[in-house]
């Protein structure tokens, strides 16, 4: 090979390379977004046991359509997508558990010992084979592009899919709660594990009628503070979820 | 070599950082340390990358604080005993500058409470600095503690590194420290190491490619704080006090990474209306493990829920499955639990035949 040659291929592999990632990538994306809307529609089939409960059955959300501006669906597809999703998303952190144990005798064992049965076990390993677990993070921007398309239900998929504790797990919480009761549930009943700052926790022990709470943090709390949190805490009930938006960008609570 | 380079390296952290004019910093080769106030100039034999973090960032405080035309507060440059060879460093727990410990320091989030220990003391040097114990693959995030009100979004500029310390073992005699990542720009939210906490919501990272057993890393988190040149400071930090000055903050702080373990669930407790799973985790605090759950009712409907306590609003019957798979993010375990309460029992009302009638 002459100098010219492999001057050439030097400057123009990588070039090449590049090209055809960013192709790749872009097909993924475009794969993805078609998931997306099959997902929506109800077509796409996931390859995982849903909930036989259906949207009327489980616990109503007071989400109003009318305030979500970017929705132009109906909610109810959503909805079903919402909770094809949470279905599909507990089937594969079971699979993470399966995926953790690098023995899988020590694994039937285990599961042996706390009562299950061999049959049981069995169907689980052959449920999981093959299956990939996507992190948190690779979720996070499935569901953040899907409510950039205007599904306000992958907001609360991503309140759901990060630990409260992280301040990114705490933001999307926060942001279902505006329109969400199952959001709303979650924080009540995990109040102490999600990462809130005094004046989040103030404010949400408020709505929530966490009377001890918001006594203890007014003691240590600036008054004028704490009287603006009450304030808004207050106008949060009567408030549409766009204005509950507009409160948790307030100073105070953000 | 690398031992120069690795300095060479911080030296450039130092220079690109916009809060300290390049032109007044000069490289420090490893074995000559001349920031002593008086001018003398110090050696020592240690290459650790701990000892050339410490020194550097010592440089920096002296640096800034040189600026700021005031005494810095607190004792930090005036502790550091410089003869030559020894050198004590117990400052280096919390952000050495202009700020008091509890206006600044980060901790890393995710890990259990770090400990505090004395450690890596070999014959010349005494660091005193928390330690975190995290797992490779694991979501970790970075926080500013003690805030007094609000937000994680104080540091204006910040960058952080992680090196690998010549304690671990896989590297056998091998002395110098290992630059893993190189400097990043905590404003950045691309490629991995990288932090944000500037308003944006995604702020936990995975520390990966890291799973060869247990091993030390060093870990550094510098910046400069609402500093400016010109004597503006963001005044929305009142509590600092830092009008006019210019502050830097830096933390070092020793994480212990180790091969990661799956979470281990205790049990699941039926409390009125709820269920709570209670697990733990060796490397991952309570708040960042994932709890997801499949209950089942009699009618075999499933119900998919989220969180440590869930509730049991809407599930009917009086028997019901439940499994919960917790998470760290890199591992899980399942526990599955069966309720059951057996409808009250009909009073019996048949004769009983058997029975003698007095």
């Amino acid at each position: 090979m002459n100098m010219k040659k492999r001057v050439l291929i030097t400057l123009f592999f990588p070039i090449t390379l590049s090209v055809i990632y960013i192709l790749t990538d872009n097909n993924d994306r475009q794969e993805e977004s078609k998931s997306i809307y099959h997902a929506k529609t109800g077509e796409r089939d996931t390859g995982v046991s849903s909930s036989n409960a259906t949207p009327s059955e489980e616990q109503s959300d007071t989400f109003n359509i009318a305030d979500a501006e970017t929705i132009d669906e109906p909610i109810e597809p959503l909805k079903e997508w919402y909770l094809k999703e949470l279905s599909e998303y507990f089937f594969t952190e079971f699979c993470r558990s399966v995926q953790s144990n690098s023995n899988v005798d020590e694994y039937i064992q285990e599961r042996l010992t706390t009562g299950d049965d061999y049959a049981e076990v069995d169907n689980d390993i052959s449920k999981c084979e093959g299956v990939t677990v996507k992190d948190w993070g690779q979720l996070s921007l499935r569901y953040e592009e899907e409510l950039k398309l205007g599904n306000q239900y992958a907001e609360l998929m991503l309140a759901k899919i990060n630990p409260p504790g992280f301040s990114h797990g705490r933001y999307w919480l926060m942001q279902a709660s505006t329109w969400s009761q199952e959001a709303m549930n979650d924080i009540d009943m995990n109040f102490d594990n999600v990462a809130f700052d005094e004046m989040q926790k103030l404010f949400y022990a408020k709505i929530l009628n966490k009377d001890d709470i918001v006594n203890d943090l007014a003691k240590n709390i600036e008054s004028s503070d704490y009287y603006e949190i009450i304030e808004l805490a207050n106008t949060w009930n009567t408030s549409t979820p766009k204005q509950r938006k507009v409160i948790l960008n307030h100073e105070l609570v953000k | 070599m690398k031992n120069y380079n690795t300095i060479k390296y911080l030296a450039i952290l130092v220079m690109v950082s916009p809060s300290v004019h390049s032109s007044t910093f000069e490289q420090i080769p490893l074995t000559e340390y001349s920031c002593k106030p008086n001018g003398q100039t110090v050696k020592w034999n240690d290459t650790s990358s701990w000892f050339s973090l410490a020194a550097i960032t010592n440089t920096i405080f002296k640096r800034g604080c040189k600026y700021a035309q005031r005494q810095i507060r607190g004792s930090y440059i005036d502790d550091v005993e410089v003869i030559r060879g020894s050198l004590d460093l117990s400052i280096l727990p919390g952000p050495i500058g202009c700020q008091s410990r509890s206006e600044v320091p980060m901790s890393v989030v995710g890990s259990h409470m770090p400990t505090s220990e004395n450690w890596f003391i070999p014959t010349q040097i005494n660091f005193k600095a928390d330690t975190y114990t995290i797992s490779a693959n694991t979501p970790y995030e970075l926080h500013q503690k003690d805030q007094s009100k609000r937000g994680t979004n104080r540091l204006d500029k910040w960058y952080s590194q992680w090196i690998i310390s010549p304690s671990d073992p896989s590297f056998g005699n091998e002395k110098a420290p290992n630059v893993i990542n190189g400097r990043k720009n905590g404003h950045s939210n691309t490629g991995p190491m990288t932090f944000s906490i500037d308003n944006n919501p995604k702020t936990y990272q995975v520390l990966s490619n890291m799973s060869r057993g247990t091993r030390e890393y060093s870990f550094s988190i510098g910046g400069s704080i609402g500093s400016d040149f010109t004597g503006n400071i963001n005044m929305d930090w009142p509590s600092a006090k830092i009008n006019g000055e210019k502050c830097y903050a830096t933390t070092l702080y020793k994480i212990k990474v180790e091969r990661n373990a799956k979470p281990t669930i205790h049990s699941i407790v039926k409390n009125a209306s709820n269920l709570t799973a209670s697990a733990t985790d060796k490397h991952t605090a309570d708040s960042y493990l994932s709890y997801t759950w499949e209950v089942t009712d009699i009618n075999n409907r499933k119900h998919y829920k989220t969180g440590k306590t869930i509730s049991l609003s809407g599930i009917s019957g009086n028997y019901y499955s439940a499994i919960v798979t917790v998470s760290d993010g890199n591992m899980s375990s399942s526990l599955k639990k069966i309720f059951e309460t057996a409808p009250p029992r009909p009073i019996d009302v048949r004769p009983c035949p058997t029975c003698q009638i007095p």
